[in-house]
């Protein structure tokens, strides 16, 4: 069943909206929820967490596109299971990793300024991946939004790992370049 | 939040198109996968049933049935594994196990013959309905089921009558694929991939009208699990019911919980605002909660002592009802699942249904609560592993799951399990 019928299918209330969602999308879900959590059983709550959120957040919004839209909603759910739980650097899986490769772009050891607020980073992240060749803003986010390891990474793109670590760290530098540009780090 | 945590946070909300080109690099397919999909109902709310009491006096004394009395021998569970890249792959797991929360999946050798005669034709007329529902169900034609990657479609009417049909992709590049989305806005979708294009008859697109739009009422009146969306098929479910002696679950009515009852156990999440939290708090207390059920079914009080926070209660009018919510013991919660299936009911087994990673893991034992109740308790001892009790009672099967983030005692699962009066369910 293609997008639009199953947003559809929320808007007219039918239950039948989960089920549908769950068909076509709840692998897609769990591989997300799972490359963050190494957990099977967490990422299956939090793949329910989605069609809850789903649930709730339709009618409201009419998504174009239901992959992206659900994704972002599982990996959203998934980060936030880890931070309740104090588990963002100690829990299994990639995120330990994520965060210690991602901590060159601000967390440099000098004394911040100020705080940044998530949505400022937000827009200065939107603004690099804009900026990317494709090759490099692909690789980016198969790493830190889908938290897929590098190995898989190589794998998927025939590129080597080298290369896949060689393109993460330029990027990196990039936007910790450009945060300092603008005053943010 | 130390700054590289932001980070993955504020990278949550990129261009969707960027998203979609990495999707498709990593190869994570979207799309029906075959094989077991697991649908666990821990805190499912769209699924809320209607109970119904059931009049029961003391529960048999099962044989010692053990695991078995849940596991569904005809599914299995699946499990991610790394492949030696790193990618995630879901395989069968031979080790594990479906565990159904709604039907005995053994039959203990002193059960009432009746009620024995009503399981086995429970199994049966499942087995009936989903092969009917297989041949002569409500469907969309083949010829509508769009292919894989496809964005939308597109049907346009001949002048002989059929339809030409025509399933678009969006362009593998992020820059395109937003410039096609905007033409769409304007009714230009030639920027789109098509992918397929296909005839379809009239009869064919009045199928798939009637199809689309009797999923979308859905045909009410039915538990949506029985997957009824026409007149023809709630007239055959009814009619295979019938001939089995089983009853239906039908529209459920449902009670759902405070959300200033939910802080009590859970405090307040991180990031959240008391204020924001409580705003739209339109639930129940847990005793009211029990009180409305109590006044709408023919059982007595379900709890000696009623829990700390209740989730949401869903009932049938026939007697099937579920229950989901917490205790805090210990200062930490309990959550807990308890769940009433009537023998004499048409039902599948995987209404609610949980997974097991390692069988084996599971050891059983017996506990008799205050009210003479016989319960088999299924555990690991490990932390974080669900512990499962049931019954046989005297019209019904009663699960209650309990679940803490470590280790449930033995001396606290028989002490949550002795606060539900059993003796209460009645048919």
């Amino acid at each position: 069943m293609d997008d639009a019928k199953i947003v559809d299918l929320y808007w007219a209330r039918s239950e039948n909206a989960v089920t549908e969602t769950a068909s076509k999308y709840g692998s897609y879900c769990r591989t997300i929820a799972f490359n963050l959590l190494a957990n099977a059983e967490d990422a299956e709550e939090c793949v329910n967490d989605t069609y809850m959120q789903a649930w709730r957040s339709m009618p409201t919004n009419r998504p174009t596109r239901l992959a992206p839209y659900l994704g972002k909603m599982t990996r959203w759910l998934s980060l936030s299971r880890l931070r309740d739980r104090n588990s963002l650097r100690h829990g299994g899986g990639e995120v330990p990793l994520l965060l210690d490769e991602l901590a060159e772009v601000l967390d440099s050891g000098r004394d911040t300024q100020r705080e940044l607020e998530t949505r400022e980073l937000n827009l200065e992240i939107r603004r690099l991946l804009a900026g990317l060749k494709k090759d490099e803003r692909d690789v980016f986010l198969c790493r830190y939004w889908y938290a897929a390891p590098v190995a898989e990474i190589a794998e998927k793109t025939g590129f080597s790992e080298s290369k896949i670590h060689s393109m993460l760290h330029r990027t990196r530098k990039k936007l910790a370049q450009q945060l300092k540009e603008k005053g943010l780090c | 939040m130390l700054n590289s945590e932001k980070v993955l946070f504020a990278i949550n909300d990129v261009r969707d198109d960027d998203l979609e080109s990495a999707r498709k690099r990593l190869g994570y397919r979207t799309g029906p996968t075959g094989g077991v999909r697991r649908r666990r109902y821990w805190r499912t709310l769209l699924i809320a049933a209607v109970i119904s009491g059931l009049f029961a006096t003391a529960a048999y004394a099962a044989d010692f049935l053990g695991v078995r009395a849940l596991v569904k021998t005809d599914r299995q569970p699946q499990t991610p594994t790394r492949t030696e890249s790193g990618a995630v792959e879901w395989k069968d797991n031979p080790k594990g196990a479906v565990l159904s929360i709604t039907q005995p999946q053994e039959i203990p050798d002193d059960l009432a013959p009746e009620s024995r005669k009503a399981i086995e034709n429970s199994r049966q007329a499942w087995a009936e309905w989903q092969s009917w529902r297989e041949a002569y169900g409500l469907r969309i034609p083949e010829v509508y089921q769009a292919p894989e990657n496809t964005s939308f479609s597109v049907e346009e009417e001949n002048e002989d009558g059929s339809y030409t049909l025509r399933f678009y992709a969006q362009p593998e590049d992020p820059a395109d694929a937003q410039s096609a989305w905007e033409h769409m806005e304007q009714g230009d979708y030639s920027d789109f991939i098509l992918l397929e294009e296909r005839t379809a008859t009239e009869e064919e697109h009045e199928q798939d009208l009637r199809a689309m739009d009797a999923i979308a009422r859905g045909y009410r009146g039915y538990d949506f699990k029985y997957g009824v969306n026409t007149e023809e098929e709630a007239k055959k479910l009814e009619a295979i019911a019938a001939s089995y002696g089983l009853e239906l679950r039908r529209t459920q009515k449902v009670l759902r919980g405070s959300a200033e009852e939910y802080l009590t156990v859970y405090g307040l999440p991180a990031g959240v605002e008391r204020s924001a939290w409580l705003a739209a708090d339109t639930g129940l207390g847990a005793e009211e909660i029990l009180r409305q059920f109590d006044d709408a079914t023919r059982h007595g009080e379900l709890f000696a002592a009623k829990p700390d926070y209740i989730d949401h209660l869903y009932y049938y009018q026939e007697g099937s009802f579920g229950l989901t919510g917490a205790w805090k013991r210990n200062d930490r919660p309990v959550d807990f699942y308890l769940y009433n299936s009537m023998y004499k009911t048409l039902s599948s087994g995987l209404e609610v249904f949980d997974e097991v990673e390692d069988l084996a893991a599971y050891a059983a034992r017996t506990h008799t609560t205050p009210d003479g109740t016989e319960l088999t308790v299924l555990s690991t001892g490990k932390a974080g592993d669900t512990v499962y009790l049931y019954g046989y009672l005297e019209d019904s099967f009663a699960v209650l799951t309990l679940h803490a983030e470590d280790v449930l005692t033995e001396e606290e699962v028989d002490a949550l399990a002795d606060t539900v009066r059993f003796s209460q369910i009645r048919g």
